[in-house]
């Protein structure tokens, strides 16, 4: 109160400065409250768990890096093995779906984007697996591919298309995409429902063929969006589960075709018997680096561009 | 010029028939197999109308309400799923807006740091997040099907990546006039942000209407089970299940997404720049 | 047709007040002042009273720790037709009025596996009363997770060995305690077509047991007219333990020692595999119930349960017999069984106990019901009744020698060895992966695992 002028409009610069310092944590606190809570404290904690030997039951053991060491460095041992087996069908599963999955929904919005007649009912038509749950995916999908009494047997089809390999890899993602692709789908039409039309018909006045058009203009004008869809794609399909489980496994009793990591994870976390929730964990971190370098790399060769 | 147009718009058209027959084609088998009985599905093959039509499949769901209560499953689900719309729409665009348009220090390194945080497979974590859940006292309440998704990052990254694409341009000529930080969100970028955020409620909705893991080790009251994981009930335990049951619920479960989903196309094909122009 | 309609129509509204409400949300949330944390909490609280309120309390007054005190929640994973039938148990012992109502709380197996680990460590909603697999329940006894079942004992003295299957009774039995209560014994054996058997292997039945010879025998007549013999790659691991306990092998030696590359598990998978390379078997990959189903199939190894799903095919005359053996000299069944335990809990009170033995009880002396559900019922309670020795499955309570044949894996450690097994199994059959070396790497996983425990 007794203060000057001058003081006082120090103070208010002062709180001013203060409140606009806070500013930014009243748009992103309430956020990052919750994801403290319920992403970070369970990630910290898996994290600290796979230092340990545990069967989620009794008190955990501490193993320091032991788990890390038998799963990356112990040839012999059977979390080595797995693991190896499991990160070589999931790298399979990334290289080969992550470019259908981007490339086949980019595709069909930039078709969906010229407006064709009846593109709603079409659009509506595509998006409507994404809809359906994975386990019903899988059933109609292994009742679309047997031999004796699918589809595929109307077309003479002799081999058994989930267990023979090469098809279980074509048939893999063919569903996986036929399932997925509607998100990334919806999320390009809504990009490129943005792109000005002036742009395009500039260009079109100036002879750019439609490809030329859609290099230089829809492209560019999309790439933030195309930049989410592909590190949320190939993280995705890093942590593929689903589709190969309901896909390949072979009736009661019988092990899927396709073993990836998260499926070599979950039965040591949650499988028949005792958990091995450690060596479990540490699969899961080292996965999750991995997941990180890749969706580095992009996001450093994405900024690179700009 | 204008034939030019033409011709592309037909043969987009022919190439999206003939993928979309293809795409449907599953569905249509699921659907009208859901129409079959069990003894045509396992003994005669393969084929896609049914020789005799049944709607006893879907009696069998509709009316086993004491097991399966599925017109309560139903409204819990959707009172789930709208929740989860509607609060993710808020936090996201609040939270995306903070991380794209926003300056403070280190922004872009928190942002990329929580980014990769929740990149990391979750297969572990309903263990410690069981816990959490239960410290708030959230088992068997719909809270917990609520607010823990709320923390995830994508859709943040979603609408970050499409807010980044709007220019600095409309920031600074509602900054000049004199627009707080608050009015500029809601009057100048929010509007424009409408067709993805549509995009977000669809995605958070379809995400909690499908979602059958969690519920089911959440909730152990049949009736304030989501839909989904309800339904889930109803297959058989050691896999001799039947195929016309699961199939007729996965077309019934589909029925809201998909409502949602036409609702939805309107609005997230609002061109996003046509009322960047109006402003601008 | 209306009432569909009318639902449409429900969604519809709901759909459009989504939408509705998610653009007033955003127009008129909190004003620009006020603290973000604190808007989402005081939406967070709304939302809660909202559930309160509304959709989820509605109808249902209990409230959550009310429903737990008067009743007792017992956890099971009979999603299948089964469900009905242990619903119509606990609804018949509901209506004696007991002093706690049993709550009957469904989910699929693999959940109800995974939420006992997830419930014991936050140490709520531990359920009073659940339903678990004998081959679970020495793991779960050597963890610590299980309560002596003697109080219940105690309070209903007919629950004892003698009203029960002797052989299910004492997997639940450790150092002479009791820690689990059987419910039933799914014996997986060998299902049949009788048209099939009858066109392609006539006698072959007459003694109840079908052997390899006859088998080897069997499979150029079917095959020529495209007809499966014996599809082994489907519950083809209970016919190899069948099999090799024929020659006096477990699938351990001791507790720690997985006997899955000795000399009789690997004559076993040899001789089912002969069976396949015969052309005896299905292909990799074929949906074998359904082959069964379609009349394809002469046999099938199946469990019991599946009763219900082959008595749904209108035209399927089908039965159910002994798992294949060597030779008519010995042969077993192997079995799964559901089993009463109670989860370790402080809050279980006696009184709650006493419940829980009426319960049981009244399951014991009803078990008809249970038997309607395809199962064997482990209480001898309905071995006299008509509409009991009707059904298949009464097979394998027929005589002495046949019940005795049935075997459980209860090992502390057949998880692993399960888990190990099922990996390499098909791969084994049908030649991906040479015997000796699958059956040295299960052997291998199962010794890790092991370890790992150690």
């Amino acid at each position: 109160m007794k203060k000057t002028g001058t003081g006082n409009t120090d103070k208010n610069k002062r709180s001013r400065k203060a409140k606009g310092r806070l500013l930014p944590f009243a748009f992103i606190g309430p956020h990052l409250i919750l994801f403290t809570i319920f992403v970070l404290i369970p990630i910290i904690y898996g994290l600290v768990i796979s230092f340990t030997r545990w069967d989620f039951i009794n008190s955990p053991v501490w193993a320091g890096l032991e788990n890390y060491r038998e799963i990356l460095f112990n040839r012999e041992s059977t979390y080595h093995i797995q693991f190896m087996d499991g990160l070589k069908n999931t790298l399979l599963f990334v290289v080969l779906n992550v470019p259908v999955s981007i490339l086949v929904p980019l595709l069909f919005a930039l078709l969906l984007n010229m407006k064709p007649r009846g593109s709603k009912i079409f659009q509506s038509i595509l998006y409507l697996p994404t809809l359906f749950s994975i386990s019903a995916v899988g059933i109609i999908w292994m009742q679309m591919l047997n031999k004796r009494f699918g589809l595929i047997s109307m077309f003479g089809v002799k081999h058994s298309v989930t267990t023979t390999y090469p098809y279980v890899w074509i048939a893999l993602i063919i569903m996986s995409v036929w399932w997925t692709m509607g998100t990334n789908m919806v999320i390009y039409q809504a990009a490129l429902s943005g792109v000005s039309k002036d742009l395009y018909e500039s260009a079109e006045l100036d002879g750019a063929g439609a490809l030329k058009r859609i290099w230089y203009i829809a492209l560019p004008s999309i790439r933030f969006q195309l930049l989410y869809t592909l590190v949320i794609t190939v993280a995705g399909s890093f942590n593929v589960y689903g589709q190969p489980l309901m896909l390949t496994q072979q009736g009661v009793g019988g092990a899927p075709k396709v073993n990836v990591l998260i499926m070599y994870i979950k039965n040591l976390a949650f499988g028949s018997g005792q958990s091995i929730a450690g060596m479990a964990s540490a699969m899961a971190i080292i996965l999750g680096a991995f997941i990180l370098v890749v969706s580095f790399i992009q996001f450093r060769l994405v900024s690179k561009d700009e | 010029m204008k034939k030019k147009t033409r011709a592309s718009r037909w043969a987009s058209c022919t190439i999206l028939t003939l993928v979309a027959a293809v795409w449907v084609l599953p569905i249509v088998w699921a659907v009208f197999t859901s129409f079959k009985t069990e003894t045509e599905i396992k003994t005669k093959g393969f084929g896609f109308l049914p020789k005799v039509w049944t709607t006893e499949n879907y009696i069998n769901i509709l009316q086993n309400t004491d097991n399966a209560p599925i017109v309560r499953w139903f409204l819990n689900s959707m009172f789930m799923a709208v929740t989860v719309a509607v609060l993710s729409i808020i936090i996201v665009s609040l939270t995306a807006y903070g991380y794209s348009r926003l300056k403070f220090k280190y922004r872009d390194q928190l942002f990329y740091t929580i980014m990769a945080i929740s990149l990391f497979p979750s297969v572990i974590n309903i263990i410690p997040l069981y816990k959490i859940i239960s410290v708030f006292d959230w088992v068997n309440n719909a809270m917990a099907m609520i607010i823990p998704g709320l923390g995830a990052v994508t859709n943040i990254f979603l609408v970050r990546q499409f807010s980044l694409g709007i220019p600095k341009e409309f920031d600074e000529a509602a900054r000049i006039d004199g627009a707080g930080e608050w009015r500029i969100f809601t009057m100048v970028i929010l509007p424009m942000l409408k067709p993805v955020l549509t995009v977000v409620a669809l995605f958070s909705f379809t995400s909690v209407w499908n979602d059958f893991l969690w519920p089911t080790i959440v909730f152990n009251d049949v009736e304030k089970m989501p839909l989904t994981a309800g339904l889930q009930l109803l297959q058989g335990a050691y896999g001799g299940f039947q195929l016309g049951p699961i199939l007729a619920a996965a077309c019934i479960a589909m029925i809201p997404t998909f409502l949602l989903y036409l609702f939805a196309q309107k609005y997230f094909l609002q061109s996003m720049s046509l009322s960047a122009g109006v402003k601008g | 047709m209306i009432k569909k309609n009318g639902k449409i129509g429900l969604s519809l509204c709901l759909t459009a007040a989504l939408m509705a409400g998610t653009f007033a949300g955003c127009g008129n949330s909190a004003d620009a002042e006020s603290a973000k944390t604190a808007a989402v909490k005081e939406t967070a609280e709304k939302v809660n009273a909202d559930v309160q309120d509304g959709v989820v309390k509605s109808g249902d007054d209990a409230s959550d720790e009310g429903t737990s005190e008067n009743e007792i929640e017992f956890w099971n994973f009979f999603t299948g037709p089964d469900g009905d039938n242990m619903k119509a148990m606990v609804e018949g012992f509901n209506a004696t009025n007991p002093k706690y109502r049993i709550k009957n709380v469904t989910m699929a197996s693999g959940d109800l596996y995974t939420k006992i680990p997830t419930v014991v460590n936050s140490g709520k909603g531990i359920p009073d009363l659940t339903i678990v697999d004998v081959a679970r329940i020495p793991m779960f006894y050597a963890q610590g997770l299980l309560e002596s079942m003697k109080p219940v004992l105690d309070a209903a003295p007919e629950i004892k060995k003698e009203n029960y299957k002797a052989a299910v009774w004492d997997t639940g039995t450790f150092d002479g305690e009791q820690y689990a209560v059987p419910l039933d014994m799914g014996v997986i054996g060998v299902a049949y077509n009788k048209d099939l058997v009858e066109q392609y292997a006539p006698g072959v039945l007459d003694d109840n047991l079908i052997t390899i010879d006859e088998i080897k025998e069997i499979i150029p007549k079917a095959a020529e007219d495209g007809i499966v013999t014996i599809p082994v790659s489907f519950f083809g691991y209970e016919q190899a333990l069948s099999l090799a306990k024929q020659e006096g092998a477990e699938l351990f030696k001791d507790e720690t020692t997985p006997n899955i590359n000795g000399p009789e598990f690997a004559k076993a998978m040899q001789t089912l595999k002969e069976i396949v390379d015969l052309g005896g078997c299905s292909d990799e990959g074929e949906d074998n119930l359904q082959l069964f189903m379609a009349g394809e199939a002469i046999f099938c190894p199946d469990g019991v349960w599946d009763a219900n799903a082959l008595n749904a095919i209108e035209g399927l005359n089908w039965g159910i017999t002994n798992s294949i053996c060597y030779n008519t000299d010995t042969f077993y069944n192997f079995a799964n069984s559901n089993q009463f335990v109670m989860l370790k809990n402080d809050a279980r009170s006696d009184e709650k106990e006493k419940t829980i033995a009426q319960f049981l009880e009244y399951v014991r002396q009803n078990t008809l019901e249970w038997a309607r559900s395809g199962q064997v019922p482990a209480s001898s309670a309905a071995d006299d009744e008509a509409e009991y020795k009707e059904m298949n499955q009464h097979f394998f309570v027929s005589t002495p020698e046949i019940e005795e044949s049935i075997q459980f894996k209860n090992y502390k450690y057949t998880g692993y060895a399960d888990d190990a097994i099922n990996k390499v199994f098909g791969d084994i059959l049908f030649g991906n992966i040479d015997l000796e070396e699958g059956l040295n790497q299960a052997q291998k996983q199962v010794e890790d695992n092991i370890a790992q425990n150690q």
